[in-house]
């Protein structure tokens, strides 16, 4: 095994409690050879970030089932851009059509509603990272 | 327009019916295997009429972003015949935290009602009778025994006898442990809080069933049929154990407590699930906790059509499988009945969906004529034989969970998260792979563009700003020294361990404080953190 | 590189310890060679043992008179896939935003001692950052857990009751390696015999070495580790008096071996694996013409040249 694995953080912000969907994507992404870093429910911008920070990822993933990533999502942007943090996020869950332009625009790299497959993800985090490392090394 | 509250006693072409039908000379093979609907041990029905008498009630969830305004809702479905209230709390409240807590804030109100206060209990119930109403409250975890006391403070400032009152709580610390909503408590405080509310509503409050064991959450973390019911019914033993070490008789407990169980779309193997479930349950109460009423050997059953058996695609098809699950449900001989929304993969239930869920039940009930006889397969060979497998296959669960040590031991040692984990992955896998066969998902599909509502195109709920305000305004206007003083005597009975602590939860909810600081001071005086998500520190909020 | 560790902020101390994991050789000649005066101690034990949640309480509980206090925490990397899942620090939410916590998830990467590439010199590297005490939670699968040895002072291993696994530790002889025993869950049945049985064993060293059990609900939090914090600091104190350039000679001493070990089986090894030398070796033992200790001799003075003409 040679290739670094991608780190990924994954978590559901606030309240919502529903986890077999991101409990099912977090051994989906450990199967696709990544190292996910599991924070699970009640997380907020600060936690996320913290995480972000020490366990140095290439991606932040948050899956929600209800609505609260709204007045996350916001804070979490700003947040890692004020500690010069630049890793892929991707929002995942129920997620309307409405919200996804919102979330796009904001400068979320990737939103996967209901029926993405466990492959578009990791297909998606894969491109993303490598884009992302070749801007670095640029 | 009229109401039909009853099934048939004629077939459609006018034949007459029995009210159930058995061997013309029952043996005693019949008599101890399965008896006669509404006999130990209770396979066929737990009443010998069932829906001939009255059918199954239908109830709407009800919780909506403030007190005030689930007590308009409660208030109209009252006007319009239903007695029967389902109430859910939101989210913040389901865990335990107040609505102005900084992670509450962000959810209040989005989920269901914000029941912080006593006088958030009171307004939602305002202007409604008590006496004449059954509420349940589709809390789980923690917060039951402050619901409680917020419910028995309003009962008194009402006048109205706490025996009185009619309705039910989850109070299912065991589920709550695996779904998070036990956050920050350990089992072991769950445990004595759950007991606490048996024995309360035991000795005071006979008309409330204080336990229902969810069953259904079990099923779609992907267990299967036995054992779903087999850790269902291990986790009611739990319970009643430790409930039974107050003093109280199993005839007292037995009866406060139901099951809710899923429907799943195998329909003849859901069938003897339910069938079995009621043997096994009845023989645990006569044999094993020495029931002598035949009320404390009758399983009641509540079931709800399996949310994880419906797909977003061709959701149409979903109408269908509703359909195949309360059937399931209705000659299993359920007595209450919810049939998920055919939108629920993607979307909070619609107005269409929701009617179409009620219709499916009215159309089964009084056009089809499933619900005219009493457990209608009873006699079949095949699923008398199905209920004895899944029957020897649950006590088979049963046996090894209690080879563990029981429910409680076996949850503390991760023997119920590994089993579910493993489930899960296994049957989303077996889906995905095309294994498990679901129409128009991964056989017989449709391309997306010949699809329909893939995507989830409601809004999601802005959290409640008022009720935040609402909470705000009732900190400011409270005596805090009474709050106080009520707390620090809570706090003393809790360092107490054999004080029942329904009562000064009851004292300190009257004297105005919060759920998140009822719980919080209960939490410290176990040497737990205040604030299960650590975001706020004792003290701050008074 | 030589700006004072102490200067580091979290994100450079971060991605520092990416470049470790990966083995740049330049991110290894940041980290200073020991650990001065940071406590580090090892937690293992079984999964299910609720290692997580105790050193989540003992994080906690250090933290109120230690200004910055890490956590590396190993979990087993996939032999297949090269993926993990590295769960255990669910339980250290509350710690996640404070800026005086430090909590690094690894993957075991291969390794098979309960470490991963880069766990020793991460510790350093948080040592010298200041990070006092370093707290490492290893993999516990059943195997030999010798990894601990390798990088903590103080060695805790964690059981729980029901599980059996005290035969599993004892067989790996474990119980004779560390400083204290935590019988956690200490509320489920079972308890109580298994931490006689591990007294009994305990109690047969030799003398020179002592190993306390204690027991411990790390669910209840601070209060339920209050014995765990004190065996901890007590077998500190022992060592501080005395024994503990010892063992952090022995740490060295163990690390050194890994470390040259691990390297020729990465690369002459395999390539003798890879290129049919060790093939042919054991078809001349097959067929009767050279013994084993011979074919064995010979492949060992074939990875020597080979990792001379690598250097």
């Amino acid at each position: 095994m040679n290739k670094t694995p991608i780190r990924v953080v994954l978590g559901k912000f606030g309240l919502d409690m529903h986890d077999i969907g991101v409990k099912f994507v977090a051994r989906g992404l450990r199967e696709a050879g990544m190292e996910v870093i599991y924070l699970g429910p009640f997380q907020t911008a600060d936690t996320v970030v913290g995480a972000a920070t020490t366990e140095d990822v290439d991606v932040v993933a948050i899956s929600n089932v209800s609505g609260e990533y709204m007045v996350y999502v916001p804070e979490l942007l700003t947040k890692l851009r004020e500690r010069d943090l630049d890793p892929v996020v991707i929002i995942g869950g129920l997620v309307p059509d409405k919200d996804k332009h919102v979330l796009l625009q904001l400068g979320v790299d990737g939103v996967f509603g209901q029926g993405s497959t466990l492959d578009s993800i990791v297909d998606f985090i894969r491109n993303a990272v490598a884009k992302r490392s070749a801007v670095q090394r640029a | 327009m009229s109401e039909r509250n009853s099934a048939s006693d004629v077939t459609w072409s006018g034949i007459p019916l029995k009210p159930f039908y058995g061997p013309s000379t029952p043996d005693s093979n019949y008599e101890s295997k399965l008896g006669d609907p509404g006999v130990m041990p209770f396979t066929r029905a737990g009443h010998p009429e069932m829906y001939r008498k009255r059918l199954w009630i239908t109830r709407q969830l009800a919780g909506l972003d403030t007190a005030a305004a689930t007590n308009q809702r409660l208030r109209y479905l009252i006007a319009n015949g239903q007695t029967g209230l389902a109430i859910v709390p939101d989210t913040p409240t389901q865990l335990g935290l107040d609505s102005d807590h900084p992670l509450g804030a962000r959810s209040a109100g989005t989920q269901g009602v914000p029941l912080c206060t006593v006088d958030d209990m009171d307004r939602m119930l305002e202007g409604i009778d008590l006496r004449s109403i059954t509420a349940s409250f589709s809390v789980p975890g923690v917060s039951v025994p402050v619901l409680l006391g917020q419910l028995l403070a309003v009962a008194e400032r009402r006048g109205v006898p706490w025996s009185a009152l009619r309705g039910s709580f989850q109070n299912d610390p065991l589920q709550a442990t695996h779904t998070c909503y036990d956050a920050g408590t350990p089992l072991e405080l769950g445990m004595r809080l759950c007991a606490d509310t048996m024995e309360h509503c035991a000795r005071h409050v006979p008309g409330f069933h204080p336990t229902t064991v969810n069953a259904y959450d079990l099923r779609e973390s992907g267990l299967n049929a036995a054992e779903e019911i087999g850790v269902a019914i291990s986790m009611a033993q739990a319970y009643i154990e430790e409930t039974l070490k107050r003093g109280l008789t199993i005839d007292q407990i037995g009866p406060g407590i139901l099951l809710i169980c899923a429907a799943h779309i195998d329909l003849f193997e859901e069938v003897a699930k339910f069938r079995a479930a009621r043997r096994i349950w009845s023989r645990m109460m006569r044999e094993h906790f020495g029931a002598k009423d035949e009320r404390t050997c009758r399983l009641t059953l509540a079931v709800h059509t399996a949310g994880s058996s419906l797909f977003a695609q061709q959701p149409i098809n979903n109408v269908v499988r509703g359909t195949v699950e309360a059937m399931a449900a209705i000659l299993g001989g359920c007595q209450g009945l919810d049939l998920s929304a055919f939108d629920e993969p993607v979307d909070l239930p619609s107005e269409q969906a929701g009617m179409v869920a009620l219709r499916t039940q009215q159309i089964l009930a009084l056009e089809s004529g499933v619900a005219n006889v009493v457990d209608p397969l009873g006699g079949s060979w095949y699923v008398e034989e199905l209920t004895d497998e899944v029957e020897r296959r649950t006590l088979a669960v049963m046996d090894e969970i209690a080879g563990l040590g029981g429910m409680v031991a076996a949850a503390k040692a991760g023997w119920l998260r590994r089993l579910m984990d493993e489930r899960q992955w296994a049957l989303q896998t077996s889906i995905e792979s095309g294994e498990r066969p679901v129409v128009g998902v991964n056989c017989h599909q449709i391309s997306p563009e010949q699809d329909t509502l893939l995507s989830f195109r409601g809004e999601h709920p802005q959290p409640c700003k008022e009720q935040v305000e609402i909470v705000e305004r009732f900190r400011s206007r409270r005596d805090a020294v009474a709050v106080r003083s009520a707390l620090s005597a809570l706090k003393s009975r809790v360092e107490a361990p054999s004080e029942n602590l329904i009562l000064p939860i009851k004292d300190a909810v009257e004297a105005g404080a919060t759920l998140g600081e009822v719980l919080g001071e209960i939490r410290q005086a176990y040497g737990l953190q205040y604030d299960p998500v650590g975001a706020i520190v004792a003290g701050s909020t008074l | 590189m030589s700006a004072d560790p102490r200067t580091l902020s979290r994100v450079q101390i971060a991605r520092l310890i990416s470049g470790l994991e990966r083995g740049d050789t330049a991110a290894s000649s940041a980290t200073a060679a020991v650990h001065g005066v940071s406590r580090v101690i090892g937690i293992t034990g079984v999964p299910g043992a609720g290692k997580s949640t105790l050193v989540d309480a003992l994080v906690a509980l250090y933290r109120l008179s230690s200004a910055r206090v890490a956590v590396i925490a190993v979990d087993p990397s996939s032999p297949l896939t090269g993926g993990a899942l590295l769960g255990d620090r669910v339980r250290m939410n509350r710690h996640a935003a404070d800026e005086g916590v430090f909590i690094r998830s690894m993957g075991s990467r291969g390794r098979k001692d309960g470490l991963g590439p880069a766990v020793q010199d991460s510790c350093r590297l948080l040592a010298s950052a200041s990070y006092d005490p370093v707290l490492i939670e290893t993999v516990g699968v059943g195997q030999v857990e010798l990894g601990v040895v390798e990088c903590c002072d103080v060695r805790v291993l964690v059981l729980a009751p029901a599980w059996g696994d005290y035969i599993q530790a004892a067989k790996a002889g474990l119980i004779e390696m560390v400083d204290v025993i935590v019988v956690n869950k200490s509320d489920l049945p079972g308890a109580a015999a298994l931490i006689q049985e591990l007294e009994q064993v305990a109690r047969r060293q030799d003398g020179t070495r002592s190993v306390k059990v204690v027991s411990a609900i790390a669910t209840h939090g601070e209060n339920g580790i209050r014995e765990v914090r004190m065996a901890i600091d007590d077998a500190w104190s022992a060592l501080a008096r005395e024994g503990m350039r010892n063992r952090r000679l022995e740490a060295l001493v163990s690390e050194l071996v890994s470390r040259v070990t691990a390297s020729f089986a990465v690369g002459p090894m395999r390539s003798a694996v890879e290129d049919g030398t060790t093939f042919r070796l054991a078809e001349s033992v097959y067929n009767g013409q050279s013994s084993v200790h011979e074919a064995a001799g010979a492949l060992f003075r074939e990875a020597i040249l080979r990792s001379g003409r690598r250097e």
